[in-house]
C-alpha cells in the first residue's frame, strides 16, 4: 500500500473497516467449522469469538501495523492530535478559523509587500542595474544646468558620460516620460488609435538586460541621425493589435504620420524600467520630435529630458560608479563653462553630483505611494495574528484544564513531562498548520481584491508562491509554538496529586491573581486598543485630508481633458480652438460657469519655470520658482477660488491683448510683501523680454498638489493668448447646475461637435480626482480599520470565553449565594466586575502602547499629532463598549442560575 | 463442548515464516492460513488469531505480501493474501535462518 496508504492509515481510521470485514469473515468461517463439528450455532459463535480474542485490541494492533512505525512517537502524537481534533469539531473549527484569519491576513499583506516592494525587474542580473534617480516624476527641464543632484540629463551630457571610462558595462538613456501618439498599422483600414511610445537609447535593451521574444530589440545603430525608423512593440500590443502573429515582424506602424518598421516583440513579463503598464512601442530617442510633435531636444544642449540607467560592470560597486560619474560630470561642466566662469558657477559645478540608486526593482510609483502604508499594514496584521494566537492559546488552556485528569493519569502511568509537552505542542502545530492552509486559501482571494484596490494596470505580481509560502510557513510554525506555549507551560506545572483529586472545592473564592487566560485577555485588549487607536488616527487624518479647505470648491465641478496636439493642432491654430470650445461649453444649459485650464488641481500635473518679479531681489542662490497655470475666462468663479483683489482674466485677454496674469496670495507674500500687487510686473526665464506680464488680480491660495506641503507661489496666465506648445493640452472645467456626472455626456457631445477628431478623456468630477489623490491613505485607513475591528472581535470572543468559564466554574457558588438570599443584580455585578477589571487593566496597558504605535505612523498622519486625545478616547470607548457587551452576556447568564439546579449538580 | 487442550503457541518470531510458507502454496485468506497451519501440524501449532491479523498487515506494509478482496467458493467476500517477489526472498531468508537455528539447537542437544 506504500507511503500514501500508510499515511492514510496514520491519519484516518477508514482501514478499520477492512479489518472489521476480515474479522467478520474469519469468525463466520470458524463458526461454520464448529457447527460442522456438531456445536449449536450459538455456542459455535461464542466459541469462535472467544478464540479470536479481543476485537478491540486486535483492531488497535492491526491499525498500528498500518501506520507509520518509523515516525514513532511523533507519528503517534500526530495521530492522537488528529483524533482529538476530529472528536471536538466545534473547538477545532473555531481555532482553525481564528488562525486562518490571522495567518491569511499576514499572507495576503506580505504577498502584496513582496510583489510591490521586494520584487525585481524580470531581466538578466537586475542587481547590477543602477538608476540615476529613484523619483517617480517625469518631465523636461530647460534653461541653466541643474544644480546639486542631477536627475535629468541633456543629450550632450549623456553622450559625454557614455564615452567616459566609467565602471558601467553600458549606460542607457530613456526619455523622462513616454508620450501618447496617434498610431495606425499600415495596410489596415482601421482608424488611428492612441498608443504609448517610449523613446529610449539604442542600447536600452542590452543595458537593462532583455532580449526580444521575437525578432530583435533596438540596437545602437537605430539611434544614428540617418537611421530608418524602427520600433519594438510590447507583448501586450503584439497580442492585441497584431493578434499574436509571429510573422508580424516587418509590418509598419504609422506613428504620428511617420512609418516605423516593427523589428521585434519584448518578452511577455517585460514592462520596461518602470513598474507600470508597459508602453506599446519603444523607439530610438532620436525620433523624439516625431513622437512628441515638438522641436528636437536631441541637439539642444539646454534641454534636460533624459533619465539614465546604468548596468554596472561585474565586480564594480555603486559607490565607485557614483564617484567616477560625478567626476566625469564635473569635468564636462568645467570644460563647458570655460575659463570665464565666475566663482559662483565654479561653486555650483563643484556641488553638482550624481547619485546612483539600486535599480534591481525598477522605478515604481506604487512602491513610493504604498510602501509606507504597507509596512504599517504588515505590523497591523502581525498584531492581529498575536491576538488570534492569544485566543487559540486561551481555547487550548481551557481544554488543558479540562484534560487535567487525562494528563495526570498519563503522568501517573509513567509518561515523561517532556513527552506530554511534546504531545501538546504537536496538537498546537497541527492546529496552526490547518489554520495556515486555510489562511493561504483565503489569502489568494484577498490578494486579488487588494491588488484591484492598489492598481488595475501596473504589472505587480503579488501571488501566493515561493517566498510568500516560506513566510507563511514560518509564521504558522511561530504561531503554533506561541499559542502552544500556554498549555505546555500549564502541563509543566501540573500537580500530579491535585489533578487526580476530585474537583470539589477547587474554586477558591476571592482569588485575585490573574490566571493565564485572563492575562492573555488583557494582552488582547491592550493590542486591540493599539490597533483601534491606529485606525482612528488614520481615519481622522484621511477625513482631515479630504475635508480640509483646499481653497477651491470641488463640488459640482466636471473636468474634461482633451488633447489638441494629437488632433494635429499647432501653436498657431490652438487659441482659436480653445476659444470655440470655451464658447460652446459656456452655452450648455446644464453649465453654470465654464473655463479652460492647462491643468486642474490634483491632476498630478505641474508646470513651472524660474522668473523675475519687479522690485524683488533674490537672495544669493535663490531661484524665483513660479508655477504656471494657463487659464481661460471665468476661472476663479468656476473653481470657487475667491478673487482677493483686482479682476479675473476674461474674454478680452485674448490674442493680441496685453499680457496679464493673476497670482496667488503666496506669490504676493513672498515676492511683493508690503506692496500693492495690482499693476506689478513679472516675467519668466523663457528668452522673451523680461517682466512681460502685468498682475491684474490676486487669487486666494488654493492647494493644487500635496496637502502636506505649503502652497507655493503660483501664476495664472491667459490660455487664450498662449500660441505655444504649452497650450497644446488643456482641460475644460465646468461648474454644473446639477450633479457633475450627469452632464458628462452632454459635455462629450459638445466637444465632439467642435472637433470630432479631438482625443478626449472621459469627463470626471473634480471630487473624484481629489479623492483619488488620497488612495493610499484611504487604503491604509480602510485596512487598519478592518483589521482593528477584527482584532476587537477576536479579543471580545476571548473575553467572552474567559467570563463564560468563570461563570461555569462558579455556578455552585452562585447557587449558594442565591440560596442564601443574594439578589440577582448582586450576582450580575459580581460577574461583571471581572470584565471591568480585565478591560480596565487592558486599557491601562494599551494606552502607552498605542502612543508608541502612533509614533510609528506619524508620517502618515495629517492635521493631528500621534498623541491625539480624541482618537484615544474614541477607541477606548469603542473597546469598552464592545468588551462590555462580550462580558455582560455570560454575566447575565450567571444571574439567571437556578439555585436548586446549581446545588443539585454538585 | 470441546475440551480445551494446552497447545504450544507459535514460537516467537516464527509466525512470519509459517505464514509466508503457507502463502507460497498460493493465495489464501486469514482463516485459511490459520487452519492450514493447524491441519498440517496436526494441531500441534496453533496460530493465535489475535496476532495473525496484525502480522498480516505488517507484512503487507513491508511489501512481502499483497492483499485483495475476492469471493470464496460459497460466495463470501474474503481478503486474499498473496506472496510477492520480495516475500519469496524473505521466505528464503527466514527458512535459512530457521534451519541454522534448529541445527544449532540440535547440536547443543546432542552434546549435552
Amino acid at each position: 500500500m506504500g507511503i500514501l496508504g500508510r499515511l492514510r492509515g496514520t491519519l484516518f481510521r477508514g482501514r478499520d473497516d477492512v479489518f472489521d470485514e476480515e474479522m467478520r469473515f474469519h469468525v463466520d468461517a470458524r463458526t461454520d467449522e464448529y457447527v460442522r463439528r456438531g456445536m449449536t450455532p450459538e455456542d459455535a459463535r461464542r466459541e469462535a469469538l472467544r478464540r479470536f480474542g479481543s476485537a478491540t485490541l486486535v483492531r488497535e494492533q492491526t491499525r498500528d501495523a498500518d501506520s507509520f512505525r518509523a515516525l514513532g512517537d511523533a507519528g503517534r502524537d500526530l495521530q492522537y492530535a488528529v483524533r482529538l481534533l476530529v472528536r471536538n469539531p466545534g473547538f477545532s473549527a473555531i481555532a482553525v478559523l481564528t488562525l486562518a484569519i490571522g495567518i491569511g491576513a499576514n499572507t495576503a499583506i506580505f504577498s502584496l509587500f513582496n510583489g510591490l516592494l521586494l520584487s525585481r525587474l524580470p531581466v538578466r542580473a537586475p542587481e547590477r542595474l543602477v538608476l540615476f534617480t529613484p523619483a517617480v516624476g517625469e518631465g523636461t527641464s530647460t534653461g541653466s544646468p541643474p544644480t546639486g543632484r542631477w536627475e535629468l540629463f541633456s543629450t550632450e551630457v549623456y553622450e559625454h558620460l557614455r564615452t567616459q571610462p566609467l565602471p558601467f558595462e553600458s549606460l542607457a538613456a530613456v526619455r523622462s516620460g513616454p508620450s501618447t501618439v496617434s498610431s495606425r498599422l499600415a495596410g489596415e483600414q482601421s482608424s488611428a488609435e492612441r498608443a504609448v511610445v517610449h523613446p529610449v537609447s539604442g542600447n536600452y535593451f542590452s543595458t537593462i538586460g532583455v532580449s526580444a521574444a521575437i525578432g530583435r530589440t533596438l540596437q545602437p545603430d537605430d539611434e544614428r541621425p540617418a537611421a530608418v525608423p524602427v520600433a519594438v512593440v510590447s507583448d501586450g500590443y503584439w497580442r492585441q493589435q497584431l493578434h499574436a502573429d509571429r510573422t508580424a515582424i516587418g509590418r509598419v506602424a504609422i506613428l504620428n504620420g511617420t512609418a516605423f518598421t516593427i523589428v521585434g516583440v519584448t518578452p511577455r513579463e517585460f514592462f520596461g524600467e518602470r513598474v507600470r503598464r508597459p508602453p506599446d512601442f519603444w523607439v530610438a530617442y532620436t525620433f523624439q520630435p516625431i513622437i512628441e510633435l515638438r522641436p528636437s531636444f536631441v541637439t539642444l544642449n539646454d534641454v534636460y529630458w533624459l533619465s539614465l540607467i546604468g548596468r554596472l560592470r561585474p565586480g564594480a560597486t555603486r559607490a565607485e560608479a557614483e564617484r567616477a560619474a560625478t567626476t566625469a560630470l564635473q569635468g564636462f561642466l568645467r570644460a563647458a563653462a570655460g575659463a570665464n566662469a565666475g566663482p559662483d558657477r565654479g561653486k555650483e559645478i563643484q556641488e553638482s553630483r550624481i547619485e546612483l540608486f539600486d535599480g534591481s526593482g525598477g522605478v515604481s510609483g506604487l512602491r513610493t505611494q504604498y510602501g509606507e502604508p504597507l509596512k504599517i499594514l504588515l505590523a497591523v496584521v502581525a498584531l492581529v495574528l498575536l491576538i488570534a494566537c492569544a485566543n487559540v492559546g486561551n481555547l487550548l488552556l481551557t481544554r488543558a484544564a479540562a484534560r487535567q485528569r487525562e494528563m495526570s493519569i498519563r503522568l501517573a502511568l509513567g509518561a515523561g513531562r517532556g513527552r506530554l509537552i511534546r504531545q501538546l505542542l504537536t496538537e498546537s502545530l497541527l492546529l496552526a498548520a490547518l489554520g495556515g492552509a486555510a489562511g493561504v486559501l483565503a489569502a489568494r482571494w484577498v490578494v486579488v481584491a487588494l491588488l484591484a484596490l492598489v492598481s488595475r494596470t501596473a504589472p505587480v505580481r503579488a501571488t501566493v508562491d515561493g517566498p510568500v509560502l516560506g513566510f507563511t510557513i514560518a509564521v504558522t510554525v511561530l504561531a503554533g509554538l506561541l499559542f502552544g506555549l500556554a498549555p505546555a507551560l500549564y502541563a509543566r506545572r501540573l500537580d500530579l496529586v491535585g489533578g487526580l483529586k476530585s474537583r470539589i472545592g477547587a474554586d477558591r473564592v476571592g482569588r485575585r491573581r490573574l490566571s493565564a487566560a485572563e492575562t492573555l485577555v488583557v494582552a488582547q485588549i491592550a493590542v486591540s486598543l493599539v490597533l483601534l487607536v491606529g485606525a482612528t488616527l488614520l481615519a481622522r487624518s484621511l477625513i482631515n485630508l479630504q475635508n480640509q479647505p483646499y481653497g477651491f470648491d470641488p463640488d459640482r465641478v466636471l473636468l474634461a481633458r482633451y488633447n489638441p496636439r494629437l488632433a494635429g493642432y499647432r501653436p498657431a491654430t490652438i487659441p482659436a480652438l480653445h476659444q470655440r470650445i470655451y464658447e460652446r461649453l459656456a452655452a450648455l444649459p446644464d453649465v453654470r460657469h465654464a473655463t479652460l485650464a492647462s491643468y486642474s488641481p490634483f491632476s498630478g500635473n505641474r508646470l513651472g519655470n524660474t522668473g523675475h518679479v519687479s522690485g524683488y531681489t533674490p537672495k544669493p542662490g535663490e531661484n524665483v520658482d513660479l508655477e504656471m497655470v494657463f487659464v481661460g475666462p471665468e476661472y476663479p468663479v468656476t473653481l470657487g477660488i475667491p478673487l482677493r483683489a483686482g479682476r479675473a482674466i476674461g474674454s478680452r485677454d485674448g490674442a493680441g491683448a496685453p499680457r496679464v496674469a493673476m497670482v496667488n496670495e503666496a506669490f504676493v507674500r513672498q515676492y511683493l510683501a508690503g506692496q500693492s500687487p495690482i499693476g506689478q510686473r513679472f516675467g519668466f526665464d523663457d528668452g522673451k523680454p523680461e517682466l512681460d506680464y502685468e498682475i491684474i488680480g490676486v487669487l486666494a491660495d488654493a492647494q493644487f498638489h500635496d496637502p502636506k506641503q505649503p502652497i507655493a507661489p503660483m501664476t495664472f496666465l491667459p490660455l487664450l493668448q498662449e500660441a505655444t506648445q504649452f497650450a497644446l493640452q488643456a482641460e475644460a472645467i465646468l461648474q454644473t447646475k446639477g450633479a457633475p456626472s450627469v452632464s458628462a455626456n452632454e459635455v462629450r457631445r459638445a466637444l465632439r461637435e467642435v472637433d470630432g477628431n479631438l482625443p478626449l478623456n472621459d469627463p470626471r468630477p473634480l471630487r473624484d480626482q481629489v479623492a483619488d489623490r488620497f488612495g493610499s491613505s484611504r487604503l491604509a485607513a480602510r485596512f487598519v480599520g478592518f483589521f482593528g475591528a477584527m482584532a476587537l472581535l477576536l479579543a471580545s470572543i476571548g473575553l467572552f470565553g474567559v467570563v463564560s468559564q468563570a461563570v461555569a466554574r462558579r455556578t455552585t457558588e452562585i447557587g449558594v449565594r442565591l440560596a442564601l438570599g443574594a439578589q440577582r443584580t448582586d450576582v450580575l455585578w459580581m460577574m461583571f466586575r471581572d470584565t471591568i477589571v480585565l478591560v480596565a487593566i487592558g486599557v491601562i496597558v494599551g494606552v502607552p502602547m498605542s502612543f508608541a504605535g502612533a509614533r510609528l505612523i506619524a508620517s502618515q498622519l495629517f492635521g493631528l499629532g500621534p498623541i491625539d486625545v480624541w482618537s484615544i478616547a474614541l477607541s477606548a470607548f469603542t473597546l469598552v463598549a464592545v468588551a462590555g457587551i462580550a462580558g455582560a452576556v455570560p454575566a447575565r447568564r450567571a444571574s439567571r442560575v437556578d439555585p436548586m439546579f446549581a446545588l443539585r449538580a454538585e | 463442548m470441546l475440551r480445551r487442550r494446552r497447545r504450544p503457541d507459535v514460537l516467537q518470531g516464527t509466525l512470519d515464516l509459517l505464514v509466508l510458507k503457507t502463502l507460497s502454496r498460493g493465495p489464501q485468506h486469514g482463516y485459511g492460513i490459520a487452519t492450514h497451519i493447524e491441519r498440517v501440524t496436526n494441531d500441534a501449532l496453533r496460530v493465535e488469531e489475535g496476532s495473525l491479523y496484525p502480522a498480516l498487515h505488517r507484512m503487507e506494509q513491508h511489501g512481502w505480501i499483497t492483499a485483495a478482496w475476492s469471493l470464496t467458493e460459497n460466495n463470501r467476500r474474503a481478503r486474499l493474501y498473496k506472496l510477492t517477489r520480495a516475500g519469496e526472498k524473505r521466505l528464503a531468508e527466514e527458512e535459512a535462518k530457521w534451519t541454522r537455528l534448529t541445527e544449532a539447537v540440535g547440536k547443543l542437544l546432542r552434546y549435552a
